[in-house]
C-alpha cells in the first residue's frame, strides 16, 4: 500500500487492518467523519441505483443470431482471407523475392578483378624472403595494384617486366 | 496490504454464478462457439445477457444505448471467441469486452441521460404576490423525491470519465473486488483503487446536497 489514494480508498472499504486503520485515523483526523460521509453517499447511490432489467429479452437474443448470421463465418472469412488481403501480400512477397533473385544473378557484383590475383597475394606472402616486408593485393576497377609494405629497394636482378 | 485482503473473495457477481457450478458449462459452450455453433453461443447470451445490461446501463444511463453497446459487445465477443484460450472466466473475458465497447463509446460520443437533469422536471411555483424568485436550490429541510434523487445521481456519474464511471459501477452497483475490477479493466489494483478515490470524492462533491438532505 504506497499512495494516500489508495490507503483512503480502503480505509473507505474497510479494507485496512485495525492498526493501520488506526495509524491513518491518528495522521488525519477528518478521515472518521470522511468515512461517514461517504457511506451515507454510498447507502444512496445503492438504494436508488437499482439494476435496469433487460426487456424484450428474446427479441435481443433473435436480434443477436440475425447479425451472426449475417456476418462472415470465421471459416468463410478464413477461406477469403487468404484469397484476399492475404493473397495480395503473398503475391507482392513473391515479386520481391523474384527481384532480389534477379538482381543476384544478373547484376555483377562482388570482385570483379582479375581472379589469379588472390594467387598473386598468396604466392607473394610464402616466397618473401624478408620477414619485415609484407605484401597485400587490392582489385580496383579491373587494375590489380600490389603493396611491398616494408621494403627498402628492389633488388637491382629483379626484373620487374615480368 | 495483500492482493487476497484488497480482493477479498470473488464477489457473487463473478463467483456464484460462474467459477463454481457453471464453468465446466461454459468451457463447453465456447469450444462449441468456437467450432462455429451459434447455438452455443445463443446459451452464453442468454446466461449473461442480463448482468451484462445491467453494468453497460449502470455506464451509459440510457436503456437504448445499453441495448446497442451489448448487442455490438456480445457480436464482437463472437467475432473473436477463437481467442479465448480460458486464460479467465468467460465471464471476466465478456466483462472486459464490453467495459470496452462501453467506454469506447463514451469516448466517442456522449451518451444522453434518460432522464438527464431537467429543471423541468421539478417545476419551481412562484406565490403570486411574491417578491422573490425561489432558489432552484433544493432547500434543506424538504426531503428530496426518489426521482429526483435518482436523476441527480444519473448526472452526476454522466459527469465522471468513462473509467470512473467503469469503476464506480462495478464496485458500487455490481460489487465486484478490486482483484475482479483490475482483471476486467487489465490494469493494476493500485490503478482501481485510484480511480475508485477521485471518482467518490468527484461524486461527493456533486451530491454533497442531496446525501446531506436525506
Amino acid at each position: 500500500m504506497k499512495t494516500f489514494e489508495e490507503r483512503y480508498t480502503a480505509y473507505l472499504d474497510g479494507l485496512l487492518s485495525e492498526s493501520e486503520a488506526a495509524i491513518f485515523e491518528q495522521e488525519r483526523p477528518a478521515l472518521v467523519a470522511q468515512k461517514a460521509e461517504w457511506a451515507k453517499l454510498q447507502r444512496v447511490l445503492r438504494e436508488n441505483l437499482v439494476s435496469v432489467e433487460l426487456t424484450n429479452t428474446d427479441f435481443f437474443n433473435s436480434q443477436l443470431l440475425q447479425q451472426i448470421s449475417n456476418a462472415p463465418s470465421r471459416s468463410r472469412s478464413l477461406v477469403a482471407g487468404w484469397l484476399g488481403i492475404p493473397w495480395l501480400a503473398w503475391g507482392g512477397l513473391g515479386a520481391v523475392t523474384a527481384g532480389i533473385a534477379l538482381f543476384i544473378t544478373l547484376i555483377p557484383h562482388g570482385d570483379l578483378s582479375d581472379p589469379g590475383s588472390g594467387y598473386v597475394a598468396q604466392v607473394l606472402k610464402t616466397t618473401t624472403i624478408d620477414p619485415n616486408v609484407s605484401a597485400t593485393v587490392e582489385s580496383r576497377k579491373g587494375i590489380t595494384i600490389i603493396k611491398l609494405e616494408g621494403l627498402e629497394k628492389v633488388p637491382a636482378d629483379e626484373d620487374l617486366t615480368r | 496490504m495483500g492482493l487476497n485482503e484488497l480482493g477479498g473473495h470473488p464477489s457473487k457477481h463473478l463467483a456464484g454464478d460462474y467459477r463454481t457450478e457453471a464453468e465446466p458449462d461454459d468451457f463447453d459452450l465456447v469450444k462449441r462457439c468456437q467450432k462455429g455453433e451459434a447455438v452455443a453461443f445463443d446459451e452464453l447470451v442468454t446466461k449473461y445477457r442480463s448482468k451484462v445490461f445491467s453494468m453497460i446501463y449502470g455506464m451509459v444511463q440510457n436503456e437504448q444505448d445499453a441495448w446497442d453497446l451489448a448487442q455490438d459487445g456480445f457480436l464482437k465477443a463472437w467475432r473473436s471467441i477463437h481467442r479465448f484460450k480460458g486464460q479467465s472466466s468467460f465471464y471476466t473475458w465478456l466483462y472486459r469486452i464490453m467495459t470496452n465497447v462501453t467506454i469506447d463509446a463514451l469516448r466517442r460520443k456522449n451518451f444522453r441521460s434518460d432522464t438527464e437533469f431537467d429543471d423541468r422536471v421539478a417545476p419551481i411555483e412562484v406565490e403570486p404576490g411574491s417578491r422573490t424568485t425561489p432558489s432552484s436550490v433544493p432547500l434543506p429541510d424538504l426531503t428530496m423525491e426518489r426521482a429526483e434523487v435518482r436523476q441527480r445521481i444519473e448526472s452526476a456519474i454522466n459527469k465522471l470519465s468513462p473509467e470512473h464511471r467503469a469503476v464506480i459501477v462495478m464496485k458500487e452497483i455490481q460489487e465486484l473486488q478490486y482483484n475482479e475490477i483490475a482483471e476486467i479493466l487489465g490494469c493494476s489494483i493500485g490503478t482501481v483503487m485510484s480511480r475508485l478515490f477521485y471518482a467518490r470524492k468527484k461524486l461527493q462533491t456533486l451530491l454533497k446536497d442531496v446525501y446531506e438532505n436525506l
